[in-house]
């Protein structure tokens, strides 16, 4: 269990629910690894778009938009062309449904996670009206059925939105007869249950625009395993169309879509002042959450220009998009860029610092400037310079007695190393794992330790998105800069899991210790 | 962990995920009327008779007004609001003042009320006054219905008619 007495107020529940989360995630890791379908809730939201636009399209050339037409087509679809027309028509409604809940699980993950926070603000603030633009194209493309669900869910929309004194005659006057309900309405309907998951696309691309790398297509096995199970959904409950609307009959055991319409059945029995007024809170909740809770400002990484040589490593790895290439400065003979870090987009994790070549402890040198023997990367953050890394690893690897010394690195989002030391352990914090160059495990070998224990987020979770990737790429030589080949890969041992898988790094840290034994003794 | 075992337990949480959203889409199903109910709208937009009526500016008062504001009419906007009462078998269910819509509350009074009453037969009378300012109701109506199940009756208002219908 997470210590909740250590969290006071509202940040206890909030603590408690994310270890439920974490605990939820690590029962689906045993059985789907990185490919956990709770670490791809953007990606497959991004999926469930796709399979709904290809479905559509197909869709819409059956579409007839009339008052008869609608209902009369789409229900020959599933009944007379079952087998194509029928599947493509479920599988359109089961990913519209199957959008909604990743969303939401998807806004409740990053929202536990914090993830609103610093310069992830761009992408929450950009989030909120993709959830407004999900729920509109939802509620048109249901209301273009026309059977019962649909007339239901055009008349509570109308009275609910005739709250609002803003329409000279209320909306729901026309859904009173059948003969309100024309032609017309439907052509419309059907414009803008195209155009708007057109603007949807929009935004997406622009939710993910500061987000480097940004996965917008689920991993193969995930993706072709959700399209599986919606193919055999759509084929054992095909979506049916149920009756045809009738004005002149009271609407009665509707089958109702409960991910786009469960506060419906809310609007005629809780106030409307109510439901409003959770409405316009929830939505100014979500806007302004990412300045309810500031994390303290903090200096954002700097550039050494006479250790830049202008790579471009720190651009590709850096995964906010806040670094960038530009001319050098000042000229240099070999060098014609330096890296340019965009502040409000640096959110101090360091992985720039783990990708830069020069971030590496065997070139300390005389700093003019300082006067004194420093060391220093081309890109680095000031509160967590390499230098003080170097003196860290020293200083640890100097208190420790023990004759087989380990260092535990560790990040500050995965499991706390506090409580690990030991007579023979010694943990090295980091801001994101990812900020570890693999010079300072080779450095830390030679300066005495035994053995190494890399630790951060759980794979394919890390809380920077990629810093536990860069450096697992790292270690195994597939990635710049790499770890040298002197270096023997069996004195280091990793352990990738979430805060509060305490019980595993104690097995990893034994393991290590009977592995060292091992390798000395033979 | 065996591959296969992994693909099996893959397997059943697709299962799961499919099972949630193939019911969930469609069930439980929901009941807003019951079925041995039946459903009234009691809804209909007019506009109240004007407060104040115009009154002829005198060529003094247009002389102090800007060339493009001279009218010889001045006609406040404000519409009264109106006095509506539905009652069903002898008893009022509804009554209300409407303020009319519009900043300038010069638009008509809507009206949208929904009631759920059991299917058979009733007594209905409606009345309306859109003059705040007489006594009475001009408009009235009273009319015996026998409502089927899942029936919707609307009860509007002809505008052009000046009278109500039960449709
Ligand atoms: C149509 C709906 C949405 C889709 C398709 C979607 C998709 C995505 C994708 C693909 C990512 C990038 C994930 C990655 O590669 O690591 C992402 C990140 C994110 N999304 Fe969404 N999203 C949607 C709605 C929302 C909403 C409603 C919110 C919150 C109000 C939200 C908040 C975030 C945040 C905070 C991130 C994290 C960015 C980061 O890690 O730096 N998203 N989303």
């Amino acid at each position: 269990m997470p210590d909740l007495k250590s969290r006071t107020g509202w940040m206890a529940p909030v603590e408690l629910c994310r270890h439920i989360l974490q605990a939820l995630e690590a029962r689906l890791n045993v059985f789907f690894g990185a490919v956990n379908p709770f670490y791809h809730l953007g990606d497959l939201g991004f999926y469930f778009f796709y399979i709904m636009v290809i479905t559509g399209t197909v869709l819409f050339f059956y579409y007839e938009p009339t008052v008869a037409g609608s209902f009369d087509q789409l229900d020959y679809l599933s009944r007379e062309q079952w087998y194509f027309g029928g599947v493509l028509r479920s599988l359109h409604r089961y990913a519209a449904d199957g959008m909604v809940l990743t969303v939401a699980l998807h806004i409740l993950r990053e929202m536990l996670l914090g993830h609103f926070r610093g310069a992830r603000w761009f992408s929450w603030i950009t989030g909120v009206p993709l959830l407004v633009m999900v729920y509109l194209s939802g509620i048109l493309g249901f209301w273009l059925v026309w059977n019962k669900l649909g007339q239901f869910i055009a008349v509570r929309t109308a009275e609910f939105l005739d709250w609002l004194p803003i329409f000279a005659s209320p909306m729901a006057r026309n859904f009173l007869h059948n003969s309100d309900v024309t032609n017309l309405l439907f052509r419309l309907l059907i414009v803008m249950h195209i155009s708007i998951p057109l603007l949807l696309l929009l935004f997406m691309l622009l939710h993910v625009k500061r987000v480097s790398k940004a996965r917008v297509m689920p991993p193969a096995s995930l993706a072709n395993g959700t399209l599986v199970a919606l193919l055999l959904l759509s084929l054992f409950r095909p979506v049916l169309s149920g009756e045809r609307a009738d004005l002149a009959t009271a609407s009665n055991n509707v089958p109702i879509d409960w991910f786009y319409f469960f506060p419906y059945p809310l609007i005629h029995s809780w106030p409307m002042a109510v439901l409003w007024t959770l409405l316009a809170g929830g939505t100014l909740f979500l806007l302004l959450l990412p300045w309810l809770s500031r994390p303290p400002k903090r200096a954002v990484a700097s550039v050494h220009l006479e250790d830049c040589s202008g790579c471009g490593y720190c651009v590709e790895d850096c995964p906010y998009e806040a670094i960038v290439m530009r001319e050098r400065s000042v000229q240099h003979p070999r060098f014609s860029y330096e890296a340019n870090v965009l502040e409000d987009m640096c959110v101090h994790c360091g992985i720039c610092t783990g990708s830069c070549p020069s971030s590496n402890p065997f070139r300390r040198r005389i700093s003019y400037s300082a006067g004194k023997e420093t060391l220093h990367s081309g890109i680095e953050m000031p509160q967590h310079n390499i230098d003080a890394l170097r003196s860290d690893i020293l200083q640890k690897l100097g208190s420790l007695t023990a004759a087989k010394p380990i260092l535990l690195f560790g990040c500050q989002h995965g499991v706390a190393l506090g409580p690990f030391g030991d007579d023979d352990v010694a943990p090295v914090s980091l801001p994101c794992i990812g900020m570890l160059s693999p010079a300072f495990i080779e450095f830390a070998l030679r300066k005495g330790a035994a053995g190494l224990l890399v630790s951060g987020c759980r794979q394919g979770d890390c809380y920077h998105r990629l810093g536990d990737q860069w450096l697992r790429e790292r270690l195994s030589r597939q990635r710049v800069p790499l770890l040298h080949r002197t270096v023997d890969s069996s004195r280091i041992a990793c352990c990738w899991q979430a805060a509060s898988d305490t019980t595993q790094m104690h097995k990893e840290i034994d393991r290590l210790r009977i592995r060292l034994h091992q390798i000395i003794e033979n | 962990m065996k591959h296969y075992v992994r693909y099996l337990g893959q397997g059943f949480c697709y299962l799961l995920f499919i099972a949630f959203l193939g019911y969930f889409s469609g069930s439980p199903s929901y009941t807003h009327v019951p079925a041995d109910k039946a459903l009234i709208k009691f809804s209909f937009t007019h506009p109240g008779k004007r407060l104040v009526a115009c009154v002829t500016q005198t060529r003094a008062q247009l002389q102090k007004l800007s060339p493009q504001l001279r009218y010889g009419k001045k006609c406040p906007r404000e519409r009264s609001p109106l006095l509506v009462e539905f009652a069903m078998d002898g008893k009022v269910i509804y009554n209300a003042k409407v303020q009319p819509r519009g900043l300038s509350k010069d638009l008509p009074s809507p009206v949208y009320q929904r009631f759920i009453v059991p299917a058979g037969e009733h007594r209905f009378r409606v009345r309306m006054q859109d003059d705040i300012r007489k006594p009475g109701y001009p408009y009235f109506a009273k009319k015996k219905i026998k409502l089927k199940k899942l029936q919707t009756l609307v009860i509007d208002f002809n505008n052009v008619r000046k009278q109500f219908v039960f449709e």
